[in-house]
């Protein structure tokens, strides 16, 4: 309903502006009369009171009198209604409604007051709009009731005879009634933003019948890269998402907010860190190297980064497009993907504001069980009597420790997350705006952590000649994040690790309020911190200021030519600032400040011509030009030796000892040259091919051009004479498509021998050396290619309150990126090359249906993607390692022929020797454990991804969960081979390890911690897999919104007030905090969790207000 | 439309592609833009520096000494001194080790391809510097044989076959590119950290006496000592060490090869490894322990070196008290010692003490007879460690009768323990050319060392990737 009042407002204004209402126009302002009449608000006409005092006066005169005395205004035809009338009237403070009557008296006037409004008509108006022609044939009166799916009365419903031009509209309460000539007629009721319907009378002379809100509008446009298209003619595979699915969720990123709503794409974190990055992977990873990110578009603009400078709330709609006949238009950047991103402009006519916010706490979904501290030193004293040393401590001793600390309740704590938005948005029929600001603050739920993000972004569009237009979109973004010295450390050198390492005998600080060491012990390992001494002393903050300003303009300039100029400017600069606080005894207070820059420009030049031949044909074709350049600089200075911790980093003199400042520039450029031809029959058979020509800056000197083209083709079968008449099926399309895409995604200068400056000192003083990088310069560097083919399906059925999207593809990437290690004896380490062949094949498929519809309505949406992905052919056949993970394990991530890329490398485990020490499988039978007897021992990457969404209303309140899973997967536990060491390294342990060791007592070949001695060593093996499958509720939100009953008139109306809960919880047998972790990236080496931040729990209260 | 049109295209053609689309980097040199002149081939070779000194710092050099018997690390550096062989941590701070020191060889052979072809150059400064890249080229593979025994030889930046080779192949390799810096290098170096003929001299003697060519070696050490160029440093009481280790000495009569360190952020020795002398606390990365036992109860505690090497007690620099260490960790090292906390404190490869001692054991072994030079040599050492004149005779001098080649060699070696007590893993090589690993280490640890300690293992992706070694090429043990 909303949706409507918003489309009808800018309607009834003209009308009011053009004074010249006609009869044609009659049925719609019954229409809105009946409309506004449901919201209509009596507040002012029931309070105000108005005296007049008129003699012989014109009733236009009257009219005028009161409007000029008042607040009040008409709406009236001066041809149906006689306002030439001479009257008298008087009136002490009195009522609108009784002047009126009094005005009116003995005239069949209708006066409807609405508010400050007032719209007068002629009372049989009703039978002037329905057609009376031809009575004299027997005629049947059909009457009936139209309402919506609350059972509120529709007025204003179309009603029209098919295949006639006699038709009516529902009255105030929906009723109508309409004489029919053949009884076995069909009447088509129509009203905006409902779905058409059709009903054969069958005889029958009542006809009750109920109006659904359409689900799905087949005429709504889409955006798609370059222009817009029908959502019913496109040909390729796009994911639409409204932005109120996302736009309510505690999220600091929008992209946060896709997890389970689209098919096809998985979101991958690198960690639960407020602020952390975020990947969305879309049908698999193409590449290897870098990142599986796609493109992001926004409002047109490719961008420098993905969303995090956008506010969800900012957002209208989000086009995800998937098969190369939608992304091939990107070339070289659109082989991961494209997501389009529209964001909300203003409309014509009245000034909305709109303030949503939310403020919730979030607490750690899990703390890990660890031994406390008796357990720990009993533990303690088992490792000196098997490496034949003194007990570390006394009984007495252990009997005092009792519980101790638990270190996780001083580093965890209960963190608030809020976010506030006001947007304002209007306009007149020549310019419109928008304009909104938010504040997003995220707390860490581990000490000293935290991110805020604050956004301002506007929107305007003039037209400053009826066919030409100029917009500028600009946002303003900063984002401030305190970072925590914990991903990616072991062994209590960062935050987390250090909390479950620490050992339980320790307080956190001493009697005089000191941090104490928590490395008294002999058997203390080296660098194990104060996890709480740690996290406060340790600053790592980064501000990110985001500028992007794309200025446009679309000229008109025949009929159907329309050319779009655009030049864009992203400029970002961040600054990162560190200090470690001298008070940490390992520090002597070392401070440093960096600055990044990047400046980007981008000057797209694009021609659309659109033109229809005779009724069945519809050709569109865009043909344009872009270049752009990117520049990215780098600076840093540190010092170290500071008096004291109060002045930080902000004082880099002030240190005793400067360290080498440092600085770095790199740029690329890119011209593209691109068109796309797009042609429909009859809006059933649609073609599309496109093709774009890339050239790139960062490939070898003869590989700079890349060419991407693409075809498409759809039938829309349900636009068949043979179907058009089908109630059930709604829509049915088939769609195929081919193309090929490009990455780009490397850094520049990876095709020349570059030089890098390195220093020594002769003397006292530092002299400066060039030699070469670790990277091996690679001048025969070209494009990746993935050529992709998609074939898919469409369907609507019952008025599309059941569809389904499903889609099958194949993407193959040949001369595949990847940055490969190299014969380190050749003295370089790495080179970026065109490796192999990798391939990706999958199904994937979303399924909308809309079971329930009345008072109680259910809208249920379920994503379910599979993909499968296989490394076809590395050079010479040779096997690819991934980074090594850390002190303990070495690289277990592998690329070889005929696997996934990134499965799991190691070792099987076997139960323990007589020593109680781990026995590894000799699998090549050699006698002894060596590199030869690693297998592939898990796979990262989910058989099946899915998503449920589900949104209940029952009245004013509405019910929404999201639900998302992934299966299949596995995760390389690491932190495993910390805290689940048989406590070789002297850190704490999980408390799983009682019973569970192995003693001499009771030497158990099959228990599950091997001989707790400091020389118990592990390798990489199926120790550390484990399953990574999850369920996880991530979003219910129960929401009341102000509508209907006493809220109609007031100016709150659609407010809505919600509890939301995210992360509601998760399934899952992973053993670690959190199933969703990928710390050492989503490349190569992903599904490897090593230490990284948990996820939160979010319980929030929000509030949206409209005025 | 037809003005528009070419109004669009004349757009296109302001952007001139091929230009448009040149890679011009900014801020890093390339071939092209490099190797033109004296400058450029000077910091050729300067950037063979940077990958070894980096080894050097950290915690390559730690291993070379955890590996001594007198020493333990913690944590993860423990299993260096276990002698179990080594762990993932350790096999992956060995496979970084390998890379730096193969970066090194990489840069040193650009420089020596590159530096003939620059045109402006006298013949004389090319020679020089190109045998400035050769040393060290040769000190890169005189820690891979040492470390790793075969290792693939790369003479040039295109090399053919790159399997392990022979260990004599690898001592050839480092023998031919020292007899190069003997003729080609300055006698004097233009600054301290530079190396001169001499210290390929001295780099050879010790190149010899690990490989047992005695007389060669003697006739090496024999030359450097025979320059007058160097002496040793006078010291009379324990903190005079301070002149020859200490953070603020900038070359002396001492130095014959240095990598230097100073005092600015970064660019120190990480000594935070060891514990500063005025302050003890059992927090942070210290790791480096003294085993107590035979070695340091045999060590003379008149002999200043060990007093200027190790503590038990300490003056704690913030109460002024006298205090001891812990039992569990009762002597700790302060050699590189630095009350400011910069540790410029520079690395001694080879200084005239070596040479001294080197002439000392290879002129016996080579004379089958201790000859008044090398007691001599011995008895200077000596007599500076007890804070007496070098030069003349003092009551500390070894007796000179009553001496077999096995003794005094044995002596010699106890002396380089104490003389070059963590100068980067000198005593575990020396335990190993004498053969003595096991059964010292047993001594001195009660630790009995497996056969996978002796050589560090090949990186894994070494094996990997080179199309010449497989498996079966690896280490024992891993």
């Amino acid at each position: 309903m909303k949706n409507n009042y918003v489309k009808l407002v800018p309607l009834l204004i003209n009308i009011w502006y053009s004074k010249q209402l006609r009869i044609m126009k009659l049925s719609i302002l019954i229409f809105m009369i009946s409309i506004i009449h449901i919201w209509a608000n009596n507040t002012y006409s029931q309070t105000a009171r108005i005296s007049l005092d008129l003699k012989s006066v014109s009733v236009k005169e009257a009219l005028d009198e009161i409007e000029k005395n008042s607040e009040f205004y008409f709406l009236y035809s001066s041809r149906l209604i006689d306002v030439n009338r001479t009257v008298d009237i008087f009136a002490e403070k009195e009522k609108i409604q009784d002047i009126l009557t009094d005005l009116f008296v003995n005239e069949d006037i209708n006066f409807l007051v609405m508010d400050r409004q007032i719209v007068l008509s002629p009372k049989d108006i009703l039978k002037t709009v329905s057609t009376a022609r031809d009575r004299e044939s027997q005629q049947i009166v059909v009457t009936g009731k139209v309402t919506d799916e609350d059972g509120n009365p529709l007025p204003g419903v179309n009603i029209i005879i098919k295949g006639t031009s006699t038709g009516t509209i529902t009255d105030m309460d929906g009723t109508y009634n309409i004489e029919v000539e053949d009884p076995e007629a069909i009447l088509v009721f129509s009203f905006i933003g409902y779905g058409t319907q059709e009903v054969a009378l069958s005889g029958r002379s009542v006809i009750n019948i109920t109006l659904v809100e359409e689900i799905i509008g087949m005429e709504e446009v889409i955006a798609i890269g370059y222009g817009i298209i029908k959502k019913s003619d496109m040909t390729g595979s796009v994911s639409s998402i409204e932005g109120n699915d996302i736009r309510l969720q505690a999220v600091g990123n929008p992209i946060q907010a896709l997890a389970g709503i689209a098919s096809g794409v998985q979101l991958l974190q690198t960690s639960g860190q407020p602020g952390s990055d975020l990947s969305l992977l879309i049908r698999g990873g193409n590449s290897i190297l870098g990142s599986n990110e796609p493109l992001y578009v926004v409002d047109g603009t490719p961008m420098v980064s993905d969303l995090k400078i956008l506010n969800p709330n900012d957002i209208e709609s989000i086009e995800i497009l998937k098969d190369a006949s939608a992304t091939a238009i990107y070339g070289s950047r659109g082989s991961n993907g494209v997501v389009i991103v529209t964001t909300k402009g203003g409309k014509e006519g009245k000034t909305d504001i709109e303030y949503s916010g939310y403020y919730g706490i979030q607490q750690t979904t899990k703390t890990m069980d660890m031994l406390n501290a008796e357990e720990f030193a009993t533990l303690a004293n088992v490792r000196a009597a098997n490496d034949g040393m003194a007990p570390f401590f006394t009984l007495a001793e252990i009997g005092s420790f009792g519980e101790g600390t638990d270190w996780q309740d001083e580093v965890f704590q209960i963190a608030p997350i809020q976010n506030h938005s006001l947007r304002v948005s209007g306009g007149t029929s020549k310019t419109t705006f928008n304009v909104s600001g938010s504040y997003f603050n995220q707390e860490g739920i581990i000490i000293n952590s935290g991110y805020k993000n604050l956004q301002l972004r506007a929107r305007l569009e003039t037209y400053i000649m009826p066919n030409w237009k100029f917009s500028l979109n600009s946002v303003l973004s900063r984002r401030e994040n305190n970072n925590l010295h914990s991903n990616n450390t072991e062994r209590g050198m960062g935050v987390l690790s250090a909390a479950l390492g620490a050992p339980p005998t320790i307080p956190v600080r001493d009697e005089e309020g000191n941090y104490n060491s928590v490395i008294p012990y002999a058997f203390s390992p080296e660098g194990l911190e104060n996890p709480t001494e740690l996290a406060y002393s340790r600053k790592m903050f980064t501000h990110d200021n985001d500028l992007h300003l794309n200025l446009s303009t679309d000229v008109n300039i025949l009929k159907n030519l329309v050319f779009y100029s655009s030049i864009g400017i992203q400029y970002g600069l961040g600054r990162g600032d560190n200090y470690t606080k001298q008070s940490m005894v390992t520090s002597i207070g070392s401070a440093s400040i960096s600055y990044s820059e990047y400046m980007d420009i981008l000057n797209e030049n694009i021609l659309t011509y659109t033109k229809e031949f005779g009724a069945n044909h519809e050709l569109k074709i865009m043909g344009g030009f872009t270049a752009q350049k990117r520049t990215n600089q780098n600076l840093n200075a540190s010092s170290s030796g500071f008096l004291n911790d109060i002045l930080e980093n902000y004082s880099l003199q002030s240190g005793s000892n400067y360290g080498t400042p440092t600085s770095s520039i790199s740029e690329w450029t890119l011209v593209s040259y691109l068109g796309r031809f797009n042609y429909s029959y009859k809006g059933k058979y649609l073609i599309t091919a496109s093709l774009r020509a890339d050239g790139s800056s960062r490939f070898g000197k003869d590989n700079k051009y890349g060419y991407f083209p693409s075809a498409a083709i759809a039938w829309r079968v349900s636009e068949e004479d043979f179907l058009i008449d089908n109630r059930l099926l709604s829509n049915l399309k088939f769609r195929a498509s081919i193309g090929q895409t490009g990455n780009t995604n490397i850094s520049p200068y990876q095709s020349l021998s570059t030089l890098y400056s390195n220093q020594t000192v002769f003397d006292d003083a530092l002299y400066i050396g060039f030699a070469p990088g670790s990277a091996m310069p690679n001048p025969e560097l070209k494009w990746e290619t993935t050529t992709q083919i998609n074939t898919g399906l469409d369907i609507g059925l019952f008025n599309n309150r059941l569809t389904l999207i499903a889609d099958y593809y194949h993407k193959k990437t040949t001369d595949i990126l990847v940055n490969i290690p190299v014969v380190y004896s050749t003295g370089y380490g790495s080179q970026v090359t065109n490796l192999g062949d990798i391939q990706n094949t999958g199904f994937e498929m979303f399924l909308n249906s809309t079971p329930i519809v009345g008072l109680f309505n259910w809208n249920i949406g379920v994503t379910l993607s599979v993909n499968r992905n296989k490394v076809i052919k590395l050079p010479g056949g040779a096997d690819i390692m991934g980074a090594t993970i850390g002190w303990v394990l070495p690289a277990m991530s592998l690329v070889r022929e005929g696997e996934p890329v990134g499965v799991f490398y190691g070792y099987v485990e076997d139960g323990l020797t007589e020593e109680g020490l781990i026995k590894y499988v000799d699998l090549d039978n050699s006698g002894d454990i060596n590199a030869l007897d690693r297998r592939i021992i898990g796979d990262p990457n989910p058989d099946f991804i899915f998503g449920v969404n589900s949104n209940m209303s029952y009245k004013n309140f509405s019910l929404t969960i999201l639900i998302n899973g992934v299966y299949g997967n596995d995760i390389l536990n690491y932190n495993l081979s910390n805290i689940g060491d048989s406590f070789s390294y002297g850190i704490n342990q999980m408390d799983d390890v009682l019973g569970n060791y192995w003693t001499e007592e009771n030497p158990d070949p099959n228990a599950k911690y091997p001989r707790v001695s400091e020389d118990t060593r592990f390798l990489g093996s199926d120790r550390f897999i484990e399953d990574g499958s999850y369920v996880q509720i991530k979003h219910v939100k129960l929401s009341y919104t102000l509508k209907g009953g006493r809220f109609e008139s007031s100016r709150f109306n659609n407010s809505e007030i919600f509890i939301s809960a995210q992360n509601l919880y998760t399934f899952t047998n992973y053993s670690f905090f959190s199933p969703i972790q990928n710390t050492l990236g989503t490349g190569i080496s992903k599904g490897i969790d090593k230490w990284g931040y948990p996820d939160a729990r979010t319980i929030m209260l929000g509030l949206i207000i409209n005025l | 439309m037809k003005k528009i049109i070419s109004f669009i295209f004349l757009g296109f053609s302001l952007v001139s592609c091929s230009d448009f689309l040149e890679e011009v980097p900014k801020d890093r040199m390339t071939e092209n833009n490099f190797y033109l002149n004296l400058e450029d081939a000077k910091a050729a070779v300067l950037g063979v520096y940077g990958p070894l000194r980096y080894n050097m710092d950290a915690d390559c050099f730690l291993m070379f000494d955890l590996l001594a018997d007198y020493l333990e690390g913690r944590g993860s550096t423990m299993p260096n001194s276990a002698y179990q062989g080594l762990d993932q941590t350790n096999i992956n701070r060995a496979a970084s080790a390998w890379r730096n020191f193969y970066q090194g060889i990489r840069n040193a052979n650009i420089a020596i391809e590159r530096i003939p072809n620059i045109n402006e150059i006298n013949e004389s400064d090319k020679d020089a510097l190109i045998a400035e890249a050769k040393f060290l080229r040769a000190l890169s593979y005189y820690y891979l044989v040492r470390l790793w025994g075969p290792v693939p030889i790369y003479l040039k930046t295109e090399t053919e076959d790159i399997g392990r080779k022979p260990v004599d192949e690898v001592y050839q390799a480092i023998i031919n590119d020292l007899q190069a810096g003997e003729t080609d290098l300055p006698s004097i170096p233009a600054q301290f950290g530079h190396p001169t003929k001499w210290s390929a001299k001295a780099f050879l003697a010790d190149v010899y006496l690990t490989i047992g060519e005695w007389s060669l070696a003697k006739e090496k050490a024999q030359e450097v000592i025979d320059s007058d160029l160097f002496d040793l440093i006078e010291v009379t009481v324990a903190d005079d060490f301070d002149d020859v280790f200490g953070p603020n000495v900038v070359g002396s009569e001492e130095e014959i090869f240095y990598f230097h360190y100073n005092a600015q952020e970064g660019w120190g020795r990480p000594h935070k490894y060891l514990w500063p002398l005025d302050s003890y606390s059992n927090r942070g990365s210290y790791v480096v322990y003294c085993i107590p036992g035979p070695f340091f109860d045999n060590w003379d505690d008149n002999d200043l070196r060990k007093q200027f090497n190790i503590f038990s007690e300490y003056i704690n620099r913030y109460t002024g008290e006298l205090e001891t260490l812990p039992e569990s960790w009762p002597i700790l090292v302060c050699k590189y010692r630095d009350p400011n906390g910069y540790y410029g404190n520079d690395w001694c490869f080879l200084r005239f003490a070596d040479v001294l001692l080197i002439y000392a054991e290879a002129a016996v072994l080579a004379d089958d007879a201790v000859s008044p030079l090398a007691l001599e040599c011995l008895n200077k050492i000596k007599r500076r460690a007890y804070g007496y004149p070098f030069n003349s005779v003092s009551p500390v001098d070894f007796p000179t009768d009553g001496w077999t080649v096995d003794s005094f060699r044995d002596t010699v070696i106890i002396q380089r323990a104490y003389e070059l007590f963590m100068e980067g893993g000198k005593r575990w090589f020396d335990l190993k050319r004498t053969g003595t690993v096991e059964e010292v280490i047993l001594a001195n640890t009660g630790r009995v060392v497996k056969e996978a300690h002796l050589l560090w293992p090949i990186p894994e992706a070494e094996i990997d990737l080179n199309p010449y070694m497989s498996q079966e090429d690896q280490n024992p043990g891993y």
